[in-house]
């Protein structure tokens, strides 16, 4: 697994998929995926 | 290791931290459940803070089962979970099954109970994939139930056998024989973890089967140094999971409880987050950062 170039500069793709995954979870509050995490726990 | 142990505890008491419930008798409702927690807990326990990952897994794809059919619901909560376990993952890769899951901090204890050992094949590593893929995903998907909860040995021991012996406010359902059924499951696992190193973290855990993948490009490294390691085996044997770091350092079925490192006579294993992403080659020396977190030394090598 090496480091990856963009924009000529060299970038682990970690930091990328961390990037990915901090705007999926942006993207999940929309639809109210804490809340739906939430209320399924509490209900258990 | 002692750091570790103390870890483990410190994990377990992190993620069950509601003692309130002996006197309420009411489960945590408070706003730390919002949160996937960092490890394999069961969120029926009466002392659990965070919601189970797993759990919520299969909650998203039973609400995306034709049965149930809330998509918006069911895509905001799969988004969450993948994205909640995705970044921990991301960032430590397997790090937490080492050092807080309280359920592999369990398997531990048991097997140092003083028994005969089975060793396992290395393809049962393989089974927690299928629970992933099949148990965790496809089955509450076709059927609109969470059948891995429902037969999970952790949601056994912390809810249902806790939540008997300490039972809460609002009145529990009468025993059935499923409750049996858990139970006999439960116990199957217990005499299992007594005999073999970490079985249901091996054979059986969707959340490691998804860390484990995520080792392999995480931030966080481990790598061996192939001029150093003899191949003496050590390493393995101090592995609670029972595998070689030599053959494959980022495998997916490395927990990183970093065992193997101070085992390592010759220091031929470090890790850290700014080990070079691809890992050591034969001949080459640790560079950078990630030597100063794992001082090397070059002992005498074994002649003839």
């Amino acid at each position: 697994m090496r480091s990856i170039s963009i924009l000529g500069k060299r970038i682990r793709p970690a930091w990328l998929l961390i990037a990915g995954l901090v705007a999926l979870a942006a993207i999940s509050a929309v639809f109210e995926g804490p809340r739906t995490v939430y209320a399924h726990a509490i209900i258990i | 290791m002692r750091a570790r142990r103390i870890a483990q505890v410190a994990g377990f008491l992190a993620l069950n931290p509601y003692f309130q419930y002996f006197g309420t008798r009411v489960i945590y409702q408070g706003g730390a459940k919002y949160v996937c927690a960092p490890g394999f807990n069961c969120y029926a326990c009466p002392l659990a803070a965070f919601s189970c990952p797993i759990g919520s897994l299969q909650h998203a794809f039973t609400l995306l089962s034709p049965k149930v059919r809330e998509f918006k619901l069911a895509l905001g909560s799969l988004l969450y979970v993948l994205a909640s376990v995705g970044l921990v993952g991301a960032i430590a890769g397997r790090i937490p099954c080492g050092w807080i899951c309280p359920f592999g901090f369990l398997q531990e204890l048991l097997y140092r109970i003083p028994l005969p050992k089975l060793r396992l094949p290395r393809r049962i590593n393989l089974g927690r994939y299928f629970f992933l893929i099949v148990v965790a995903a496809l089955v509450p998907f076709i059927t609109a139930q969470s059948w891995f909860s429902r037969l999970c040995p952790a949601g056994a021991l912390e809810g249902g056998l806790f939540l008997k012996a300490v039972p809460p406010e609002m009145p529990l359902p009468p025993e059935g024989w499923f409750f049996w059924l858990k139970m006999a499951i439960l116990a199957s696992f217990l005499l299992w973890m007594m005999i073999s190193k970490r079985p249901f973290c091996r054979a059986v855990c969707p959340l490691g089967a998804m860390w484990g993948l995520m080792n392999r490009v995480s931030l966080y490294r481990m790598a061996v140094d192939d001029e150093k390691c003899t191949g003496c085996g050590k390493c393995r044997e101090v592995c609670p999971v029972d595998i070689d770091i030599s053959e494959d350092p980022n495998s997916p079925d490395c927990i990183r409880c970093l065992a193997c490192r101070p085992a390592c006579q010759y220091g031929a294993i470090s890790s850290g987050f700014r080990l070079p992403a691809e890992g050591l080659r034969p001949g080459r020396k640790v560079e950078g950062h990630g030597a100063a977190e794992a001082p090397m030394r070059t002992p005498p090598r074994p002649t003839g």
